[in-house]
């Protein structure tokens, strides 16, 4: 009796492993591609974050006011093609979605702080001729 | 059929060449080898044979990633252009200071460090908000330092080109060492090319993308 329980015990493990098996690995795989979307969305950012020329869409801002402001939301950046060599597709599309989207929201940030500090420049100025009667 | 790309005197024509390039940042390590087909100054492919095989085609503003494999490319069109991938540092060691003239760079001034004679440029005026000196280190007439810095002179990348070998009537260098800095990382690429060859064999010249496959653009 004890025997047959054995064997019984023995063929659900043998049942498990071998079901559990593709299950289990897949789920590995699908973690590793989790975690190179992870890191490739990280480099993207980071890698924006170094080469997007702040100033320059500040200035373009400043001194280029509403239509600076759309280029800023219409240029989209090159990210660096040699971070791409000897990397998988799922990097390869996590890294510039997120390198032109990182790219993007700090063009046009600068750009509408430009464009924001040279309005209240404006508004200022004009408030200073205002009050000392050059203009009535 | 292949055009040269002219620098000064010197002129870069079609090379292949293997290459085996090392990343390090931080704890990570990356190691990636195949072969490198330059065919003009916007014509280039890069063929990645490990860790996983990729071919690069950059033509002009145009990259093709394709993945034989998986039966997947990416289209990348960039209004500007990419520079093409690893060969780069071939063309800036052998333009030199003529690169630097023709991107506006004015020479500021050079001094001798042992046999290393190191010249120093000034960006366009223009750009001297954003951007900061190049030096270049020259060495028996062939680069093997260039160091670029920000506007307030923090050192931005140091590169370091050894091991020339003669292809055709110019030297080329087999081996260039780069670090570059960004707030307290460093990013080192080490990269190797061996092999160089004149030839393009005819499956990349005359390569075109499978017309089965499902092209997903994404533009720049």
């Amino acid at each position: 009796m004890r025997l047959k329980n054995w064997y019984g015990v023995c063929a659900i493990i043998l049942i498990v492993a071998m079901l559990g098996t593709p299950v289990l690995s897949s789920l590995v795989m699908a973690q590793e591609s989790e975690a190179i979307i992870v890191k490739a969305a990280q480099d993207g950012e980071r890698d924006a974050e170094a080469e997007v020329n702040k100033g320059i869409w500040f200035i373009a801002g400043c001194l280029g006011g509403v239509p600076g402001l759309i280029v800023s939301y219409v240029y989209t950046p090159t990210p660096p093609s040699a971070r791409l060599i000897g990397k998988s597709p799922e990097y390869v599309a996590a890294y510039s979605d997120a390198y032109i989207r990182k790219a993007k929201k700090i063009q046009t940030d600068m750009a509408l702080t430009g464009c924001g500090v040279a309005a209240a420049s404006y508004a200022a100025y004009y408030l200073f001729l205002i009050m000392f009667g050059c203009i009535i | 059929m292949l055009t040269a790309l002219v620098v000064g005197f010197v002129t870069l024509t079609a090379f292949t060449a293997d290459f085996e390039r090392h990343v390090i940042e931080g704890d990570f390590h990356e190691t990636t080898s195949g072969t490198v087909y330059y065919q003009n100054s916007s014509k280039v492919t890069v063929e990645v044979n490990d860790p996983i095989e990729q071919m690069m085609i950059v033509d002009g503003k145009v990259m093709d990633i394709y993945y034989p494999q998986e039966g997947k490319v990416f289209r990348i069109k960039s209004k500007m252009g990419s520079p093409p991938p690893l060969v780069q540092g071939i063309i800036t060691a052998i333009k030199g200071g003529d690169g630097l003239t023709e991107m506006g760079y004015t020479l500021a001034g050079n001094k001798k460090k042992e046999d290393i004679l190191y010249t120093y440029w000034e960006p366009p005026k223009k750009m001297k908000k954003f951007l900061g000196i190049i030096i270049l280190g020259m060495k028996k007439g062939r680069v093997v330092y260039t160091e670029a810095r920000t506007p307030e002179g923090e050192v931005v990348s140091k590169s370091f080109y050894q091991d020339y070998i003669k292809f055709g009537n110019i030297w080329l260098p087999s081996d260039i060492y780069s670090e570059s800095y960004r707030d307290s990382n460093i990013t080192k690429e080490h990269i190797v090319y061996k092999n160089f060859t004149p030839h393009i064999p005819k499956r990349v010249l005359n390569f075109s993308l499978p017309t089965s496959i499902h092209v997903k653009e994404i533009k720049w």
